[in-house]
């Protein structure tokens, strides 16, 4: 008897789970978005002023529901409207999920890794959702229902990867290039390298290209030969790993570049480029690291391990973090770029020409800055991130932590020194941080959330991911690493996605989605 | 088809499997197996050094480097084997270990029935699960062909 009621019961609990996961409500509310970019606006600041959590009201942020991920390297950034969140979810697809329960409203199948941050535009009267597959380039889908609207792939290298977020304006979609070459050199009989990296404009209403500039002018040409037939080829390299940042006044776009992948290096890597947003043509390059020809063949020994790797190797310097273009008290207009060296360049928009130099951390392959600052130009603070991780570090004493500096001189105003939790475990700030107008959200590689004051970095609330959660969609999920996007501020919300297993941090797999109480 | 020392010479405690022939010993055949097993992916590897298929950012834009690989294991098979095969129906392990392949009747096997029905199971052995799983991983998927077996995928990761 009780076996028959088991069983009678099951579908009763079957379609109660279902119930709970599917929104009665398919379609998304699309009225109001809450970032225009991933840098939060086109200039990349990553201030949240759209937001009702602050220092007042921030220990009122309670864990409201968590959705379970497919997979344990998530490099997606979610998107806000007034009654949904869009996430990628890398093997599943891209959802979108209802804010107050996690209820899903729809799921575009993906079987791709969504990798950038969730955009939104409008493409001939309907609301778009604009994301890159980190390999399979550019989609639009429509937001109401997941639609595809277009697909657009840079067909100008053999190889490209979709790393970077796109940044939407002027009717285009810019997006930055890197080159899957930088792993193809793990086989040693694979002649590195040809491709470079590059930024690439998509037309918004129809995805066509409209111009791609590459980052390296020239053409590889054949270096060396060994086993009688590999032929070793350089120039190459110079990816662009982070998202663009519009500077419309000036008609500029800007972004960094990574390493060479192999010599001869050129003048165009570790490098910022100001672009015309109509042309690609080039206004500027601030080169800050020279000759650094360096791939992930390296990390197998160095050129005497791999013959893949760049005899002399370099460190490794990319410009990961995108510039941020504030103007200061006076009026003036300064684009502050952060590198995986540790230094920050503050850099004039109109020349390229440094303003000022700060140099805030050791350095090293994994940073160093890695994925992105913040600022705030009404304290006129720049906030700097150090992840410190010791990957091909640089020789300095590592000082993981989060640093304020003057976004006029550069000086140091406050630090705070991140310790890890465990001997084993490393506390740097690898993710890109989060401002708001009086307080400054961060994520630790060892898997803490964290709420600073903005004037002294004080530690205000926090929350710690390290632990297994339930979750809305039955996906058994468990936090980690929280690494590459960062914190996502929103309305009353704060959403962080936590696990990130890409270079052996600890994988995880949760949305963690907190709100105001109050 | 069974397998005869060339010399016609009765080997190990094989059964009879047909018209009064005995299988060649499992050792001859397990050599004979390990020198091909070396030679045709060594050969493969040499060919596919010479002709650049996998040397190129070009060749990893599209899965047809997969099919350029193979190719030229099925060619090294032939260059390893072709002539033995045609000649006494044996491949140059197995004329090594002096043993052969043979019908039931213990006639030599036709090539076209060593070609088109027992040639096509080795390179599926030598080359495809063993070079090309590995080499899956250079696909813009990332994936290994066991990765596909198992719907799993390696976690991975960068900027920068």
């Amino acid at each position: 008897m009780r076996i028959q009621f088991s069983i009678l019961l099951l579908p009763v609990l079957w379609s109660s789970s279902a119930l709970a996961a599917t929104c009665e409500r398919s379609e998304p509310g699309v009225e109001a978005f809450f970032t225009s970019a991933w840098g939060i606006d086109l200039r990349n600041t990553r201030l949240q002023a759209d937001t009702r959590i602050d220092a007042s009201n921030v220990n009122d942020l309670e864990l409201a529901w968590v959705y379970g991920l497919a997979n344990s390297a998530p490099r997606f950034w979610p998107l806000v409207t007034e009654d949904t969140i869009f996430v990628g979810d890398s093997g599943n697809g891209l959802v979108a999920l209802d804010r107050e329960t996690g209820c899903t409203r729809w799921t575009r199948p993906h079987a791709g890794e969504i990798a950038s941050a969730i955009l939104h535009a409008q493409i001939a009267g309907r609301t778009a959702l604009v994301f890159n597959d980190r390999n399979s380039g550019t989609f639009a889908v429509d937001a109401r229902d997941g639609e595809l609207i277009w697909h657009a792939e840079a067909d100008d290298q053999a190889v490209p990867m979709y790393s970077g977020s796109p940044i939407i304006g002027d009717n285009t979609v810019f997006v930055p290039l890197s080159s899957l070459e930088i792993g193809l050199v793990l086989n040693p009989l694979y002649g590195c390298c040809t491709t470079s990296g590059g930024m690439t404009a998509f037309d918004l209403e129809t995805g066509e290209k409209r111009w791609y500039r590459s980052s390296i002018p020239r053409p590889a040409e054949v270096t060396g030969r060994r086993y009688l037939f590999v032929e070793s080829r350089g120039p190459s390299g110079a990816p662009v790993w982070g998202a663009p940042t519009l500077d419309q006044s000036r008609g500029l776009v800007y972004f960094g570049t990574g390493q060479n992948y192999s010599h001869p290096a050129t003048a165009t890597s570790d490098s910022i480029f100001a672009l015309e947003i109509d042309t690609g043509e080039v206004r500027w390059i601030h080169q800050a690291t020279s000759g650094d020809a360096w791939n992930l063949a390296c990390g197998l020994g160095g050129p005497s391990s791999h013959p893949n790797c760049p005899d002399p190797m370099g460190p490794d310097l990319d410009f990961g973090a995108p510039p941020i273009l504030v103007r200061t008290g006076t009026g003036e207009d300064i684009l502050l770029a952060g590198q995986k060296s540790g230094d920050i360049w503050a850099i004039d928009p109109d020349t390229g020409e440094v303003i000022w130099q700060q140099l805030v951390g050791r350095g090293g392959a994994l940073g160093g800055v890695h994925w992105g600052l913040a600022a705030n130009e009404a304290q006129g603070l720049l906030f700097v991130p150090v992840s410190d991780t010791p990957a091909f570090p640089r020789e300095r004493q590592p000082s993981p932590g989060l640093y304020a500096l003057d976004i006029e001189t550069g000086q140091r105003r406050w630090e705070y020194q991140s310790e890890a939790r465990c001997d084993s475990c490393w506390g740097g700030l690898s993710s890109a941080i989060t401002a708001t107008p009086d307080l400054l959200f961060s994520t630790t590689l060892d898997g803490y959330v964290r709420a600073h004051d903005i004037n002294s970095g004080d530690v205000v609330w926090s929350h710690d991911t390290w632990r297994d959660y339930e979750t809305v969609n039955d996906v058994a999920a468990r936090g980690g690493s929280i690494d590459t996007h960062g914190p996502m501020v929103a309305d009353d919300l704060l959403i962080v996605v936590s696990g990130y297993a890409a270079f052996s941090q600890e994988p995880g797999n949760a949305v963690l989605v907190f709100k105001l109480e109050r | 088809m069974t397998e005869t020392t060339s010399d016609g010479t009765r080997e190990g405690s094989g059964r009879d499997d047909g018209e009064g022939l005995e299988s060649a010993g499992l050792w001859r055949r397990f050599i004979a197996a390990l020198i091909e097993i070396i030679l045709v992916p060594v050969l493969t590897l040499v060919l596919v050094v010479a002709f650049g298929v996998i040397e190129h950012a070009e060749d990893y834009a599209d899965a047809w480097w997969l099919v350029h690989v193979l190719s030229l294991g099925v060619v090294s098979y032939l260059i390893c084997n072709g002539y033995l095969l045609w000649r006494y129906g044996q491949t140059l392990g197995k004329r090594i270990m002096g043993i052969r392949i043979a019908t039931t009747n213990g006639e030599k096997a036709p090539l076209w029935k060593l070609l088109c029905i027992r040639f096509p199971f080795f390179p599926l052995l030598y080359v495809l699960i063993g070079l090309l799983d590995v080499l899956f991983v250079f696909t813009r998927a990332r994936r290994c062909i066991h990765d596909y077996a198992a719907g799993t995928i390696v976690v991975k990761a960068s900027q920068g």
